[in-house]
């Protein structure tokens, strides 16, 4: 409020307010403890009564009252530091959180993906392999002209109703490796997150 | 705020708090009765440090280990702070050994007769024996500290008015200022102020006072008088409302003042109040 470059005027409304401001307020005992409290707790501890004293005697500044100010301030920013870095910390924490969780994540869904094409690959593999294996009406044996062909038509008949007889059973259909497929995807889509929920626990 | 001293009153057992401090403060050897009784006389009820007040008792009654404990743990920390208030000509060490021998004298207010069958109260209590733990010990010799610092600001600054004065009253030699204000109006401005402030509200009152006069911020307001920060702008701006009112209503009544010095006065007054209100935003 003070202004070195006040006019006469100015000064003396300046004094005036200053004056108002003061009001009825007495100059009353106050203790070193009741100062150090008010810069520690503020005023909500005080009584109404004991509030009014205190203020008057650092407006006043009876026993150097009015230092209670900068303390109180000093203390506050203290408070606040302590605060700043606790929230810090926390701030840390969430962001490791949140890394570990997007880390996880793609992790999981890499492992997915990786063994989703593999397993498909392998799949299509077994299909085009079987796909190549002779059909039933391509080979006529009578259409064969010596006996050495004939025997190896025939063998080569043998092979395939045998193999067809396994396919029909179900052992090496496309259908049993879809399901073995579904599984194997199945069991990685769990193992990887259930190991790294595994691994935060034990953090 | 060292998280070490915040000591919590979980119980009121005086038995706990005090092989709480013993632990603490091994080395300062005090007896566990002498403790209590002291506990007794420093209200054991309103106390919030009690482990902080075995320290100071033990310094109160002159236990040199104790005073080592208090220098080892504390001067640091209430140096740290000193270093923010630069008072000419003194250095942070020496408000900060100005405090302690502050607390060395000896207390006028201590009912040392309570003390007299204890065998171990050799020596008058010192000023420290006075602590009743209300707030932390470190923010008791903080605060004891920075008022020894600040009275030798006072010291200096009255000094430099003075001077000033002196240098004013030279280079004017006799020549008069005309004031804008004579006596009559003066008075008249002054009574219309103290009439504005008297029609507030005590808290109104109150957070006037913490800003006009002690410079503090409206959060810091808040902060101490542990209001929400728009609980304080509210009572910050009802004061200057009912401060203007009461100036304008004033001027207009009386009729004494001529136009010129009642707009300027309103101006000004205008101008002080906003500034209060600008510099609680900030």
């Amino acid at each position: 409020m003070k202004n070195e470059h006040e006019s006469p005027f100015e000064q003396q409304a300046r004094e005036a307010l200053v004056g108002a401001l003061l009001g009825d307020a007495q100059a009353m005992p106050v203790s070193d403890e009741d100062l150090a409290v008010v810069a520690e707790h503020g005023m909500k501890s005080l009584s109404e009564a004991d509030r009014e004293r205190v203020l008057n005697a650092m407006v006043l500044n009876t026993n150097g009252a009015a230092g209670t100010v900068d303390v109180f301030r000093q203390l506050q920013n203290e408070t606040k530091e302590v605060v700043i870095d606790e929230a810090s910390i926390v701030e840390t924490e969430n962001h490791q959180k949140r890394f570990d969780l997007v880390s996880g994540s793609l992790t999981g869904l890499w492992t997915l993906a990786a063994c989703l094409a593999l397993f498909l690959s392998i799949g299509v593999f077994d299909q085009t392999t079987t796909s190549k294996l002779p059909l039933k009406n391509e080979l006529n044996i009578s259409d064969l002209e010596t006996d050495q062909e004939k025997i190896l038509g025939q063998i080569l008949m043998d092979i395939k109703e045998s193999m067809e007889a396994h396919s029909d059973s179900g052992a090496g259909s496309w259908e049993s490796k879809r399901m073995w497929l579904a599984g194997s995807v199945l069991m990685m889509a769990i193992i990887p997150p259930a190991l790294w929920i595994y691994r935060r626990k034990r953090k | 705020m060292n998280r070490r001293s915040k000591q919590k009153r979980n119980d009121d057992d005086p038995d706990q708090w005090y092989f709480a401090a013993a632990g603490r403060w091994s080395s300062v050897r005090w007896s566990q009765s002498l403790f209590k009784r002291h506990l007794s006389i420093v209200h054991r009820d309103t106390t919030r440090h009690p482990e902080d007040v075995f320290l100071s008792g033990a310094a109160g009654f002159q236990i040199d280990d104790a005073w080592s404990v208090i220098c080892e743990e504390y001067s640091s920390e209430v140096v740290g702070c000193l270093r923010k208030m630069r008072v000419p000509g003194q250095e942070p060490y020496d408000l900060w050994a100005q405090a302690l021998e502050r607390l060395l004298k000896e207390s006028t207010s201590f009912p040392v007769a309570d003390f007299v069958e204890h065998s171990e109260c050799v020596l008058p209590p010192t000023k420290i024996v006075e602590f009743e733990g209300r707030a932390s010990l470190k923010s008791y010799l903080i605060l004891i500290a920075q008022n020894i610092g600040r009275d030798h600001l006072k010291r200096k600054e009255v000094e430099i008015e003075q001077t000033d004065v002196a240098v004013v009253a030279h280079q004017k030699t006799g020549v008069g200022e005309k004031s804008e204000l004579n006596e009559v109006e003066l008075k008249q401005v002054q009574f219309l102020l103290r009439d504005g402030f008297s029609c507030l509200t005590k808290n109104e009152k109150c957070v006037l006072k913490s800003i006009g006069l002690l410079g503090m911020s409206n959060l810091e307001v808040s902060a101490m008088q542990g209001y929400s920060a728009s609980t304080a702008t509210r009572y910050r701006q009802s004061a200057i409302k009912t401060m203007n009112r009461k100036l304008k209503q004033g001027f207009e009544r009386s009729g004494e003042f001529d136009d010129r010095v009642m707009e300027t006065a309103l101006s000004y007054f205008q101008r002080i109040l906003q500034s209060l209100s600008e510099d609680a935003s900030t």
